[in-house]
């Protein structure tokens, strides 16, 4: 993977070769200098500064998979991958948030409505399919927040 | 396979550090799904100012779905006539780009019949993506630009 600089069109970095391909990349807007990237064996990496700092890894039968879409939305780490998932990633510790396995075949896009808390997910299948962000208070939740706030 | 076993919670404390980037107590769940495309579908953009999907893929159209209320596709069940679900786009004019107007040719019943009026003058008709162009064209002479309509 190279960074390439838009405005004099040089090579700003190249980061090291790994054993699997490189199939998406996505740019995070929360956190500075960060790009994560989807690989060819089911892996999503975390990348800062050029170096490779943490390796988020979906343990769950996706040896196989490969991550061929990646989004960020919402301070959540979408991806689409070859097995029909679209899985929605916690970037803090790298947990599966939610898995959806609606698809019938691989998951090539996504587009992401930052506003509604939206993604729109589509591929192989041909279907669109829309998931939605939804607020769900738990009650130890809905406490703590009560005393925060008086 | 590595794991980061900081926190492993789903839903992180509030008041911490975390709660300030991660929404407290937030589920994902399906909303619904559409097809309007027969085959894979490579590229999918939200436009927000059209409040629009647009897709495209290996049938080589483009397809836009217009959306409901915060963001949802739209139900099939529900939709009015007047409502149309997806708008094709296709790669390329499906009409002809220029016509013959016979209406307005010498009223020569022979020459109307075979579709091409050799002498006299005829109106051509000229489609644009976003107007449609009428021309006067006379034999041994050059075409002349009469009107402009625009979409």
């Amino acid at each position: 993977m190279r960074i390439i600089d838009l405005e004099s069109f040089s090579e700003l970095k190249r980061l090291p070769p790994t054993d699997s391909k490189c199939l998406s990349v996505c740019s995070s807007s929360s956190e500075k200098n960060t790009i994560y990237a989807g690989y060819s064996d089911g892996t999503i990496r975390k990348f800062l500064d050029g170096g490779v700092s943490k390796r988020l890894t979906y343990i769950f039968q996706h040896k196989d998979s490969a991550i061929w879409v990646l989004k960020e939305i919402d301070g959540f780490l979408v991806s689409g991958d070859s097995n029909g998932d679209v899985i929605i990633w916690d970037k803090m510790n790298g947990n599966a948030v939610k898995v959806f396995s609606d698809f019938k075949g691989d998951v090539l896009t996504l587009a992401v409505n930052n506003d509604q808390k939206t993604i729109y997910a589509s591929g192989v299948d041909s279907r669109v399919i829309a998931y939605k962000g939804k607020f769900n208070f738990k009650f130890d939740c809905l406490f703590d927040l009560l005393i925060i706030l008086f | 396979m590595q794991l980061s076993s900081k926190n492993t919670h789903k839903y992180p404390i509030i008041g911490s550090e975390e709660s300030n980037k991660i929404e407290i107590g937030k589920e994902w769940v399906y909303s619904g799904n559409t097809r309007g495309q027969s085959h894979d579908i490579k590229a999918l953009i939200y436009l927000e100012s059209h409040q629009c999907l647009i897709s495209g893929g290996v049938s080589t159209d483009l397809c836009i779905y217009s959306l409901e209320k915060y963001g949802k596709l739209q139900d099939s069940f529900k939709l009015k006539r007047s409502n149309k679900k997806f708008l094709h786009i296709p790669p390329f004019e499906l009409k002809n780009q220029v016509e013959i107007c016979t209406d307005l040719a010498p009223e020569d019943e022979n020459k109307k019949a075979s579709g091409w009026v050799n002498e006299g003058i005829m109106i051509l008709v000229l489609r644009k993506t976003f107007s449609i162009e009428l021309w006067m064209y006379e034999q041994r002479k050059q075409p002349v630009f009469l009107l402009e309509f625009e979409k």
